[in-house]
C-alpha cells in the first residue's frame, strides 16, 4: 500500500497499524493512533544507558521487531537500576559463554538461532528471569503499548463497550 | 447504622471472612436480628478503588501471604508460590469473580452412588439432594440477581468472542449454548445498574452491575444494626471450652495486636486452604487434630475443577475484552457419561484476558518467551479463548497441611497446598481441550494455544459434607460433626466439586445455613 502523500513523508502508513496489522483508526482509536505517532518518533530520544548485550537480550526475548528499542531499554534501565549486581554477573556470565563458543560479543553474534541457545540454557537461571519478567511488564502492560497490541485498556471512564463495539464482530 | 460489639459479649455470632459464603451469611443472620461480628484478614475498598487494570488489581486485593504449592499440578511448577487466586479484602473473591451462577445438576450430589468407587478418589455423596436444595438455588438466584427465570432478567447479548466459540459450537452440533446465567444485572435489579459491557469483571465491577458482597450484603447487614464487619482482623485460631464449645476467636488486628472476641456459634468462612488452615493452627490439648478434626479430613480432598484455558487465534479481529470477561457458556458436555472416559461433566466458558494478563498466563514455563510466543501476543486481538470447568475428584492425598518450619506475618505456619491430578481428570482435560480445539476449527482458527492452569480460583472440598462423621468435617447444614456450635459457611464443604463454577452453590447454602442457625438459636439447642 502506497504511502499517503498527506503523510509526513517520514510517517509511513504502517505506523497507524497495530502488529496484527489492523488499521488502528478502524479501532476507533484516532486519539490513541494520534498518540502513537511520537511513540514512533521516540526513535530519536537517547536511549537510557544500557550494556548492548542486555538490549539484544531484551529484544530475543520478546521480539516484536516494529517495537523500538526505546520500549525495551526503558524498562531494563530500571531493572538495571534496582538489581544491578543480579544484571552485571548474569550479563558477564552470558558474555563469557558467548566469547567462549563463538570467540564473539552476543549482541555481535549475527545469527538469531545463536543468541537464543545462549538464552535457552540460562532461561531458568535468576538473571534470565529478572530481565523477562522485567520486559513482561514493560511491554505487555504499558498503556502506550497497547494500541499495537489491539488492546484498549481501561474503559469504564468511555462508558464500557455497550454502545462501543462489545458486538460488532461482523465477519462469521 | 452499624453495630459496635464488646469483645466479651459472649451472645454474637463470629464469622471469619466476608466473601461470598461469610458475607451472605452475615446479611441473612442480620435480617433474621442475629447479631455478628465479621472477621476479615483484608482490608476494606470502596467501589471506586476497583480499577479497570489486571495488575493492579491484583496487587491490591490478592491474597500474597505466602503459600506453598506442591504435587503433580502445574500449578506447582508454575506458581509455586501462588496455588490459588482468591482475595483478600472486604468482599472476599466475590470481589473478583467472574459472574458465572451455575446451579450442580442432580447427578452431581450423587456421583459416588452413579459412579461407585473409583480407585484413588475419596468420592462420597452429598448428604444433601438437588430437590433439597433447590429452593436455595432460587432464593440464591434472586438474592445475587442472577440472569435467567429466576429474576426474569434476560440473558446477556453475545458478545464478540462468544459470537466467534458459539459460532464454532454450532457447527461441531453443539445446542446447549447460552451467555448465562450470570451474577450481573441486564437491567436495574435490587438498587444496581445494569452491566455497560465494561469488560473488566474479574478486577471488580466498578459500577456494581455484578453481585459482590462487598456492595450488597455487607453494607445492608451493617445498615441493620446487628453486624460489625472489622477488617484488617486475621483469625489466628479458635477457642473452646471444656466442654469442647467453641467459645472464641483469637485474631491480629490492624496494628498485629491480638484480640480476643467472645462467641455462642463461630462460623468459617475463610474460602477452602484458609477455613481448614485456621482449624489445624486451632489444635489444643482436647483436639490435638485440629478443630473437628475427629474424621481427619480437615484438609483433605482439596479440589480446584479441572481446568484448562485454551486460546484461538481467528482469521480476523475479535476483540475479546469488549464486553463481560465471562459471559459465554457451552454446556452439552455437562453431562455424567464414562463412555468418555472419566466421570462427571464439564462446561466450557468463554473467558477474555487483557493483554496483561495473557502475557503472564499465555506461557508461564522457562520456555515461555522467543519469536513463537512474540508471535502469538502480536495476535492478541484475533483471540477469543474459553475456560475449561469441571468435575475435580476428591483425593485424600490432595490436602491443605501446615508448613513445619516456615511462618506468615502472623507467626502462623504457611499453609502447603498439595495437588495431584487423577487420571480421569486428565482425560477430561485431554476431551476439553480437542472438543474446543474443534470448535474453534470450525470458524478458522489457524492456531489453537493450550494454557496450563492458572492459580485455583476454585477452591473446595476441604471440609466436606458427608452423612457419618467419619467421612467428613461438617454435616448437611455445614455444622462440624463434633462441635454443635461450629459452622463452615464456604466453598469448603463442598463433597465433590461438580462440574459447576461453585459461587451460586455457596451462597444458596449460606442462604440455608443461616435459617437453619436461626432455628437451632430459637430452639436454644447452641
Ligand atoms: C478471578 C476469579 C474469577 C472467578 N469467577 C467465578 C465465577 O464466574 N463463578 C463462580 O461461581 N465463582 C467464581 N470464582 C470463585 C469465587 O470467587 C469463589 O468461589 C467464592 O468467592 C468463594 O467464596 P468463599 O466465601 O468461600 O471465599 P472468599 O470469597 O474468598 O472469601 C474468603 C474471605 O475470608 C477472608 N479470610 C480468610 N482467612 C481468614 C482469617 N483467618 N481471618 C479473617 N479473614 C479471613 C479472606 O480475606 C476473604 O475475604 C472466581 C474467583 C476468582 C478469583
Ligand atoms: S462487564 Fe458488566 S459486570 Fe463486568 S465489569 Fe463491566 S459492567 Fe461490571
Amino acid at each position: 500500500m502506497p504511502d499517503s502523500p498527506r503523510l509526513d513523508p517520514g510517517l509511513s502508513r504502517r505506523r497507524f497499524m497495530s502488529l496484527s496489522g489492523q488499521s488502528l483508526l478502524a479501532l476507533g482509536a484516532t486519539a490513541v493512533a494520534a498518540q502513537l505517532i511520537p511513540v514512533t518518533l521516540l526513535a530519536d530520544e537517547a536511549l537510557p544507558e544500557l550494556p548492548a548485550g542486555l538490549l539484544r537480550m531484551g529484544r530475543d526475548i520478546y521480539p516484536h521487531d516494529r517495537l523500538n528499542d526505546l520500549h525495551y531499554a526503558k524498562p531494563l534501565a530500571e531493572l538495571l537500576a534496582k538489581q544491578p549486581e543480579l544484571i552485571a554477573d548474569g550479563l558477564g556470565q552470558l558474555q563469557a559463554s558467548a566469547a567462549q563458543r563463538h570467540g564473539q560479543s552476543f549482541e555481535a553474534l549475527a545469527v538469531e538461532s545463536d543468541r537464543v541457545a545462549l538464552l535457552r540454557a540460562i532461561e531458568t537461571g535468576p538473571f534470565f528471569r529478572a530481565v523477562r519478567s522485567a520486559l513482561m511488564f514493560g511491554l505487555y502492560d504499558n498503556p502506550a503499548l497497547f494500541p499495537l497490541f489491539g488492546y484498549e485498556g481501561s474503559s469504564v471512564e468511555k462508558g464500557g463497550y455497550l454502545a462501543r463495539g462489545y458486538n460488532d464482530l461482523d465477519w462469521l | 447504622m452499624a453495630a459496635k460489639f464488646a469483645q466479651d459479649d459472649g451472645d454474637v455470632v463470629v464469622i471469619i471472612g466476608s466473601g461470598a459464603g461469610g458475607g451472605t451469611l452475615a446479611n441473612a443472620l442480620a435480617k433474621q436480628g442475629i447479631r455478628s461480628v465479621v472477621l476479615e484478614a483484608g482490608k476494606r475498598y470502596q467501589m471506586k478503588d476497583l480499577e479497570n487494570d489486571e495488575w493492579a488489581m491484583f496487587n491490591k486485593i490478592s491474597w500474597l501471604d505466602k503459600r506453598i504449592a506442591t504435587g503433580g499440578w502445574d500449578v506447582a511448577q508454575n506458581h509455586p508460590n501462588l496455588p490459588a487466586w482468591i482475595v483478600k479484602a472486604v468482599g472476599g473473591s466475590s470481589v473478583h469473580w467472574a459472574g458465572v451462577a451455575l446451579r450442580f445438576r442432580d447427578f452431581e450430589f450423587r456421583m459416588r452412588s452413579e459412579n461407585g468407587a473409583i480407585a484413588g478418589a475419596n468420592l462420597l455423596d452429598w448428604p444433601l439432594s438437588y430437590e433439597e436444595l433447590e429452593p436455595w438455588y432460587v432464593k440464591a438466584e434472586k438474592h445475587m440477581g442472577v440472569t435467567g427465570p429466576s429474576t426474569g432478567m434476560p440473558y446477556h447479548q453475545w458478545h464478540n468472542s462468544f459470537k466467534v466459540l458459539a459460532e464454532g459450537a454450532k457447527r461441531v452440533g453443539y445446542q446447549e449454548i447460552q451467555s448465562g446465567p450470570m451474577a450481573i444485572n441486564t437491567q436495574a435489579y435490587d438498587g444496581r445498574p445494569g452491566c455497560l459491557q465494561i469488560g473488566f469483571c474479574m478486577q471488580g465491577c466498578r459500577i456494581g452491575a455484578k453481585w459482590s458482597t462487598l456492595y450488597t450484603d455487607i453494607p445492608r447487614a451493617e445498615a441493620s444494626g446487628h453486624c460489625e464487619v472489622r477488617p484488617q482482623s486475621m483469625a489466628l485460631r479458635i477457642e473452646h471450652d471444656a466442654r469442647g464449645r467453641v467459645n472464641a476467636v483469637v485474631y491480629a488486628d490492624a496494628q498485629g495486636r491480638q484480640q480476643r472476641q467472645r462467641a455462642r456459634v463461630v462460623c468459617v468462612a475463610g474460602n477452602s486452604i484458609e477455613s481448614p488452615r485456621l482449624l489445624l493452627n486451632s489444635e489444643s490439648a482436647t483436639f490435638s487434630d485440629g478443630l473437628a478434626n475427629s474424621s481427619g479430613q480437615v484438609g483433605r480432598n482439596y479440589m480446584t475443577h479441572t481446568t484448562a484455558g485454551i486460546y484461538a487465534t481467528l482469521p480476523k479481529p475479535v476483540h475479546m475484552y469488549r464486553g463481560t470477561t465471562c459471559a459465554g457458556i457451552i454446556s452439552d458436555e455437562s453431562y455424567n457419561d464414562p463412555a468418555r472416559g472419566f466421570v462427571g461433566g464439564y462446561r466450557l466458558e468463554v473467558l477474555s484476558l487483557g493483554l496483561p494478563f495473557m502475557s503472564a498466563f499465555l506461557d508461564p514455563t522457562p520456555q515461555g518467551w522467543g519469536r513463537a510466543f512474540a508471535s502469538k501476543m502480536e495476535r492478541y486481538d484475533h483471540m477469543s479463548g474459553v475456560w475449561l470447568c469441571g468435575e475435580d475428584l476428591p483425593m485424600e492425598g490432595n490436602r491443605i497441611t501446615l508448613h513445619a518450619s516456615e511462618k506468615d506475618q502472623y507467626g502462623l505456619p504457611v499453609p502447603v497446598v498439595h495437588k495431584d491430578d487423577h487420571a480421569f481428570d486428565v482425560a477430561m482435560r485431554e476431551h476439553g481441550v480437542a472438543q474446543t480445539r474443534k470448535c474453534y476449527e470450525a470458524v478458522g482458527a489457524s492456531e489453537v494455544i493450550r494454557l496450563p492452569s492458572y492459580p485455583a480460583s476454585h477452591n473446595m472440598g476441604t471440609n466436606r459434607m458427608s452423612a457419618r462423621a467419619a467421612d467428613g468435617v461438617v454435616n448437611k447444614w455445614g455444622q462440624s460433626h463434633d462441635i454443635p456450635n461450629l459452622f463452615v459457611s464456604d466453598g469448603s464443604q463442598f463433597t465433590t466439586s461438580g462440574g459447576q463454577n461453585p459461587t451460586l452453590t455457596i451462597v444458596a447454602l449460606a442462604l440455608r445455613q443461616a435459617e437453619h442457625i436461626g432455628t437451632l438459636l430459637n430452639q436454644r439447642a447452641l
